[in-house]
C-alpha cells in the first residue's frame, strides 16, 4: 500500500470512530494500520515483524520525532511528499485535506494547545518547549511517552487466546461504561495482534515454498509454523515466545524490554530439556533477535535487563543470562543494551562472563548494582522491598518498577546557568536580559551561605516551572489516549480498565540535569579562593568568568587547581553530595504539589553535556568557553587525577536514594582484563560493596587511546598499563603515549 | 617522626599482590643508568621544571630569593646550581611548569591518605608497598610506617635494590609480609658500572633475608642492549637454585619514562642508558629463556 493510502485509511478509521469512546477509536484505528504498515521478513530473520512507520498513524512514542506521539501526523513525511514535482493534483489535494483534519486532532497538537494555554507568569517565559538551550534558557522541556517496559511474563504465560478470554470476562463484568470501552478496545487490539500473526504466516509460509536453499525453507516454514500457533494457544517454545514477545513489542512501540531472562527463561530451560534445541541452536536465535532490536528499535533504546534479585527461578534465568551476554558478545551492536543486575550472592559466573565480554572490546552488559539500587528504589518509588526488587532502566538509564511504571525525562534544567543566574543576579551576561530570578547582587552575597542561598532559590524556582509546564501534556495523554496494547501489559490498566496513562500504578515525570559537577566544582573553587582565602572579590570572578579568563590566565589557574570531585577530595566531595542532594530534594518536593507518584531529577547527559558545554562561556569552576560540561555526576573531563579507587570513593558518596537514573562510566586498558583480571573483579566489587549504583566500563584499545591523544583534555581518566605499573595516558610524554599506541595494535 | 618521600601512588597494581597503594620513598645509594625514578635518587627534594607548562607569567622571577628564573629573548632560563629547592617559585607557578618533588611526611598523614583505599586492599589482598628510591635508607621511618600499616591490617611490602645496612633490614623484616628484591645485574664489575656500586653487598644481604625465611620475590629489570644478556639469565638461574624458598621472579621490562624526567630535574645525561622498550615478543623470549633454565617466572 503506498503512503498516501495508508494515510486515507488511517483517518477514515478515524473520522468513523471519532464519537465513539476514545479506546474503540483507537482500536480500530490500530485495525486500520496494522498489518498495513508491516514490513517484509527479510532473508536473515529468524522472526517476523518489521515496521515501516507510516507518515500518519498511532504509536505509542518515536524519540526521534517528539511530534509522533499517540495520533500522530508526520508533517516532514508529507512535506517531503507535496514537495515531489511528480505528485499528482489530486493526491497533493487528498494530503492537504488529511492535513486539515489531523492539525486540530493530532495528540503532539493538542498537548501544545492546552499548553500555550497555560498561563506563563514572569520568568515562567523563559521555560520553553523543546529540546534546545537558546540563549541563556535555564530549563525547558519537550513532549515524551516513554520509560515503559511490559509485562512479558504474563503475556507468555497467558498466550494471546488467554488474553482474549481474560478481555473479554473483564469486559463482561466491568461497571463502568469506560472500563468496559477500554476491555472492548483492548479485545479488538487482540484480534489486530492475531491477524498480524496470520499476516506474517501467511508471508513466511510463501516464502518458504519459493526458497531452494533447503536450510532457510526449515526456517520459515517454522516461523510460520510458530506463527500460526501463538493465535492457538499460549507459547511453548523458545522460538514461539521470542516471536509472540517480538510482535507484541513492535505493536505497543515497546522500546525496551525488561527482565528478560524472568520470562524467557523458562522456555529455553524446557527446549533444552527436551532436546528441542541446544545452546547453539538457542544462541542462533537470540543473536537474530539482537539484530532484529538493532535494525527495529532507536539507538538509546531497547534495554535488556538480566541478572539480579527477585527472580523466581534464578538458576534457569541465570542459564539464560549467561547466553544473552554471549548473543551481545557475538553481535556487536550498539543496542539492544544489555544491563547485567550484580549482587553480592549471584552466580559469579555470570560476572565472569561479562568481563570476558567487557574485555573484548563490547560495552555490553552494563552493571547495576542491587545492594543499592533496590533500596534506592524502594525509597525513590515508595514501595516494598519485593516490589523494588523489580526495578529496571530504560533508554539512557531512567529507573522504573519493571511494568509498573511511566517516567521520563521530559524537562532539562541547566544546574550551572542557575548559577550564573544566581553570580549575575538574575541577569544574562550575554544579553544582559533576565534570565533568573534577583537573588542579590555580589556585593549582597557577601558569605558563601548568601551565595548558596541565591543559587538554591534560582534552582527551586526553575525546577517547580518545568515541571509545572509538563502537567498539560500528561492530562491529554491521560484524555485522550489509551495505548491499549502496552497498558494490557502494565500494571495495573488492566484490572482498572484503564489506558496506560491514567492506570499504570506509579507515574511521575523527571527532569535531566546538567552541569551539576560543574555547579559544585566552581562553588568549591569560589569559596575557597572568594570567601575563604580572599583571592579576588565575587564581583571581579565574574567580570573574569564574562571576559573568558582573557588576561587573567593566572587567576583561571587557580580555580582550575581548587580542589575537583571525583578525587576523593574531602571538602570538594562534600560540595558535590551538597549540590546533588539539594537539586533531588529540589525535584522531588514537587511530587505532593503535582498529584504524582515521583518527581526525580536524573544525572545521565548522553551528550547534552557536550552540545551545551559548547555553546556556554567560562566557568568559575576554571573551565573555559567552549569546553564540554562535566557529565552527569561524573567528575569534569580529565579533573580526576587520583587514579580509579580514588574515583570511586568519591562516586560513592553521592548516594542515589532519590535519583531518576545516573551512570558511571569507567575505562580501563583492555590488558587489565586478561593480567590484572582479579584486581579488576576486586575494584569493582569493592566499588560496588561501597555503595556504587552503576558501571558502565570500557575496555580501551588503540583507537581511543590516538582519541586521547588528539583531545588529551576528555581522557585525563584514562589508564594503561607500561611496563610494570599503570599510568594515566594522557600525563605520559608523547613518545611513550605514541609507543602505547603502537604496541596495542599486536594485542 | 617524619619521612623524606615524592610520591604515594594509589591503586598501584604491580608492585605485589592486590590492589596497593605505593609510598616512593626519596633517596637512594645506587645511580643506575636506566633509572626510572631518577628524582627519588637525591635524598633533597628537587624542582621540576617543564618549560612546555610555561607561560610566561614571570610570577617565579619575582619571587626566587636565589634569583633563578629569568626571560632571555622570550626564553625562560632557569639556573639549578643556586637553586636552593625552597619550592617558593613552584608555589606561585600555577600552570604547574614548576614542581617541588619531594617532601617531608609524617608516617601518620601518609596513612590518612593510604587508608582510603582500605576496602580496595581488603577485597583483592593488596595493601602498602614501599619503593623508592629506596626504602632502606630511611629505616626508622619505614619501620613506623610498616607498624601502622599492619596494625590497620594492611599487607606490607618493601621493594629493595638490596643495598642497605644489615641492621636497617633486620629492622624492618619482622613488619614485611613480602619483599620485592632487585637484582639488575649478577656480574660483579658490571654490577659497579651500571649501577655505581659493586653487588657483594646486595647478594649478602639476599642470601641473609632468605635464611631468615622471609617471603621474597626477586625483581628483574631487563634493559635490552644493557643487561639481556644470556650470562646475566645464567647467573639469575644459578641464584634462584641458590635460593630455593624464593617466591619466583618478576621480569621488569625497561620502559623511557625516566628519560623524560632527566630532563625535568636537570639530571646528569650523560651515563644514561641509551635504551628502548622491548618489542613486543622480546619479554615473553626472556621469560623463556628464564623458565628454559628452571626460574620460576611470575607474570602479572
Ligand atoms: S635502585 Fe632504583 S631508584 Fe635507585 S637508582 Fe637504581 S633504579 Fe633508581
Ligand atoms: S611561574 Fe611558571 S608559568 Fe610563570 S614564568 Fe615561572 S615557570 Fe613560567
Ligand atoms: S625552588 Fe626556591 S631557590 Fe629554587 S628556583 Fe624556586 S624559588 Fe628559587
Amino acid at each position: 500500500m503506498n503512503l498516501l493510502d495508508m494515510a486515507s485509511g488511517f483517518t477514515a478509521a478515524h473520522r468513523r470512530f471519532a464519537r465513539s469512546a476514545p479506546a474503540i477509536c483507537e482500536a480500530m484505528c490500530l485495525e486500520a494500520q496494522f498489518p498495513a504498515i508491516l514490513g517484509d521478513i527479510r532473508p536473515e530473520d529468524r522472526f517476523a515483524g518489521r515496521a515501516v512507520w507510516p507518515a500518519i498513524g498511532f504509536r505509542l512514542f518515536s524519540g526521534g520525532d517528539s511530534e509522533c506521539m499517540g495520533f500522530y501526523c508526520n508533517r516532514g513525511m508529507i512535506k517531503a511528499e507535496l514537495d515531489r514535482k511528480d505528485l499528482p493534483a489530486s493526491d497533493r489535494r487528498r494530503w492537504c485535506d488529511l492535513l486539515e483534519y489531523w492539525s486540530p486532532r493530532a495528540t503532539f497538537n493538542r498537548i501544545r494547545a492546552a499548553d500555550n494555554a497555560l498561563e506563563r507568569p514572569g520568568l515562567a517565559a523563559t521555560v520553553l518547549h523543546g529540546n534546545e538551550f537558546r540563549g541563556p534558557m535555564i530549563g525547558n522541556y519537550v513532549y515524551r511517552a516513554s520509560g515503559i517496559t511490559l509485562d512479558f511474563s504474563r503475556l507468555l504465560k497467558t498466550g494471546i487466546p488467554g488474553m482474549i478470554a481474560r478481555v473479554e470476562k473483564l469486559a463482561a463484568s466491568a461497571k463502568s461504561p469506560d472500563a468496559r470501552s477500554v476491555y472492548q478496545g483492548m479485545r479488538i487490539c487482540l484480534s489486530v495482534l492475531c491477524s498480524v500473526c496470520r499476516f506474517y504466516a501467511r508471508q513466511a509460509g510463501a516464502m518458504a515454498m519459493s526458497t531452494i536453499d533447503s536450510r532457510r525453507r526449515e526456517e520459515l516454514l517454522a516461523m510460520s509454523l510458530d506463527l500460526g500457533a501463538i493465535t492457538q494457544r499460549r507459547p511453548k517454545t523458545l522460538s514461539e515466545a521470542i516471536q509472540l514477545f517480538w510482535l507484541y513489542s513492535l505493536v505497543a512501540n515497546a522500546d525496551n524490554f525488561g527482565r528478560m531472562d524472568v520470562y524467557l527463561a523458562g522456555f529455553y530451560a524446557r527446549d533444552l530439556e527436551s532436546g528441542r534445541l541446544d545452546e547453539a541452536g538457542a544462541l542462533g536465535l537470540l543473536q537474530a533477535l539482537w539484530r532484529l532490536i538493532a535494525d527495529e528499535i532507536p539507538g538509546w533504546s531497547g534495554r535488556i535487563f538480566v541478572g539480579g534479585l527477585g527472580r523466581p527461578d534464578e538458576q534457569a534465568s541465570d542459564r539464560f543470562a549467561l547466553l544473552a551476554i554471549e548473543a551481545s558478545r557475538t553481535v556487536r551492536k550498539l543496542i539492544p543494551q544489555l544491563s547485567l543486575r550484580w549482587h553480592g550472592g549471584m552466580n559469579p559466573a555470570l560476572l565472569d562472563k561479562a568481563l570476558d565480554a567487557i574485555g573484548e572490546g563490547c560495552v555490553f552488559p552494563m552493571l547495576y548494582n542491587d545492594e543499592v539500587n533496590v533500596p534506592a528504589m524502594q525509597e525513590v518509588f515508595r514501595v516494598n522491598r519485593a516490589k523494588a526488587e523489580q526495578y529496571v532502566a530504560s533508554d539512557c538509564g531512567e529507573f522504573g518498577l519493571d511494568h509498573a511504571s511511566l517516567g521520563f525525562p521530559d524537562g532539562n534544567l541547566v544546574l550551572i546557568r542557575a548559577l550564573l543566574a544566581a553570580l549575575h543576579n538574575g541577569m544574562d551576561p550575554k544579553s544582559g536580559a533576565q534570565a533568573g530570578l534577583r537573588t542579590g547582587t555580589c556585593e549582597e552575597l557577601a558569605a558563601f551561605e548568601d551565595l548558596w542561598r541565591a543559587y538554591s532559590h534560582q534552582v527551586e524556582y526553575f525546577t517547580g516551572v518545568i515541571f509545572d509546564r509538563l502537567l498539560p501534556m500528561f492530562r491529554v495523554q491521560e484524555r485522550e489516549i489509551s495505548a491499549l496494547f502496552p497498558a494490557m501489559l502494565t500494571d495495573d490498566c488492566l484490572k482498572r480498565g484503564r489506558g496506560l496513562f491514567s492506570g499504570v500504578r506509579h507515574k511521575g515525570l523527571l527532569i535531566e540535569i546538567y552541569g551539576t559537577i560543574n555547579v559544585a566544582d566552581s562553588l568549591t573553587a569560589i569559596k575557597r579562593e572568594v570567601y575563604d582565602r580572599r583571592a579576588f572579590s565575587l564581583a571581579d570572578l565574574v567580570r573574569m568568568v564574562d571576559a573568558d579568563f582573557a588576561g587573567f590566565e593566572k587567576e583561571r589557574l587557580l580555580l582550575l587547581n581548587a580542589p575537583k570531585y571525583g578525587n576523593d577530595d574531602e571538602a570538594a566531595d562534600a560540595m558535590a553530595q551538597r549540590v546533588y542532594s539539594h537539586i533531588c530534594e529540589a525535584a522531588r518536593a514537587n511530587r505532593k504539589r503535582l498529584k504524582l507518584d515521583f518527581c526525580l531529577a536524573d544525572l545521565i547527559n548522553a551528550g547534552g553535556h557536550v552540545a551545551l558545554g559548547r555553546e556556554m562561556g567560562a566557568l568559575p569552576d576554571g573551565r573555559k568557553a567552549g569546553e564540554p560540561l562535566a557529565n552527569a555526576n561524573g567528575p569534569s573531563n580529565g579533573r580526576d587525577l587520583g587514579g580509579p579507587t580514588a574515583l570511586l570513593n568519591s562516586l560513592v558518596k553521592l548516594r542515589p536514594s532519590a535519583i531518576g537514573g545516573q551512570v558511571q562510566h569507567l575505562k580501563f586498558n583492555r590488558e587489565m582484563f586478561r593480567k590484572s583480571r582479579p584486581k579488576l573483579e576486586a575494584l569493582l566489587k569493592t566499588y560496588f560493596a561501597g555503595g556504587g549504583s552503576q558501571a558502565t566500563i570500557m575496555a580501551v584499545d588503540r583507537d581511543a587511546l590516538q582519541q586521547a591523544l588528539k583531545e588529551p583534555e576528555n581522557h585525563g581518566d584514562l589508564i594503561v598499563r607500561i611496563g610494570g605499573y599503570c599510568e594515566r595516558f594522557v600525563a605520559l610524554p608523547s613518545e611513550l603515549q605514541a609507543d602505547i599506541i603502537a604496541r596495542t595494535m599486536y594485542d | 617522626m617524619t619521612g623524606a618521600i615524592f610520591d604515594i601512588q594509589r591503586f598501584s597494581i604491580h608492585d605485589g599482590p592486590g590492589i596497593r597503594t605505593t609510598v616512593f620513598f626519596k633517596g637512594c645509594p645506587l645511580n643506575c643508568i636506566w633509572c626510572h625514578n631518577p628524582e627519588g635518587i637525591s635524598r633533597a627534594p628537587l624542582l621540576s621544571f617543564r618549560p612546555a607548562l610555561c607561560i610566561g607569567c614571570g610570577f617565579c622571577f619575582r619571587t626566587c630569593p636565589a634569583g633563578c628564573h629569568r626571560m632571555e629573548g622570550g626564553k625562560h632560563l632557569f639556573d639549578r646550581e643556586r637553586c636552593e629547592a625552597c619550592g617558593r617559585c613552584a608555589a606561585e607557578c600555577y600552570p604547574g611548569a614548576l614542581e617541588l618533588v619531594g617532601r617531608e611526611e609524617s608516617a601518620a598523614e601518609i596513612m590518612r591518605e593510604v587508608l582510603r583505599d582500605k576496602a580496595f586492599y581488603d577485597n583483592s589482598g593488596g595493601g602498602l608497598t614501599l619503593s623508592g628510591g629506596e626504602p632502606l635508607m630511611q629505616p626508622d621511618f619505614a619501620f613506623e610506617l610498616l607498624c601502622a600499616a599492619r596494625d590497620a591490617g594492611l599487607h606490607c611490602c618493601v621493594e629493595t635494590c638490596g643495598f642497605a645496612a644489615r641492621a636497617a633490614l633486620d629492622l624492618v623484616r619482622p613488619k614485611t609480609d613480602l619483599f620485592l628484591f632487585d637484582i639488575k645485574e649478577t656480574d660483579r664489575a658490571r654490577h659497579a658500572e651500571l649501577t655505581g656500586k659493586p653487588n657483594d653487598r646486595i647478594l649478602a644481604n639476599l642470601r641473609h633475608l632468605h635464611g631468615t625465611g622471609a617471603d621474597i620475590i626477586l625483581r628483574l629489570p631487563i634493559i635490552p642492549g644493557v643487561n639481556d644478556r644470556p650470562e646475566h639469565f645464567k647467573g639469575i638461574a644459578a641464584l634462584a637454585r641458590d635460593l630455593p624458598g624464593l617466591k619466583g621472579v618478576e621480569i621488569m621490562p625497561y620502559h623511557q619514562l625516566g628519560e623524560n624526567k632527566v630532563g625535568r630535574f636537570g639530571l646528569d645525561q650523560s651515563r644514561r642508558a641509551k635504551a628502548s622498550a622491548p618489542e613486543p615478543g622480546v619479554v615473553e623470549g626472556w621469560t623463556g629463556e628464564l623458565r628454559r633454565r628452571g626460574v620460576n617466572v611470575l607474570t602479572a
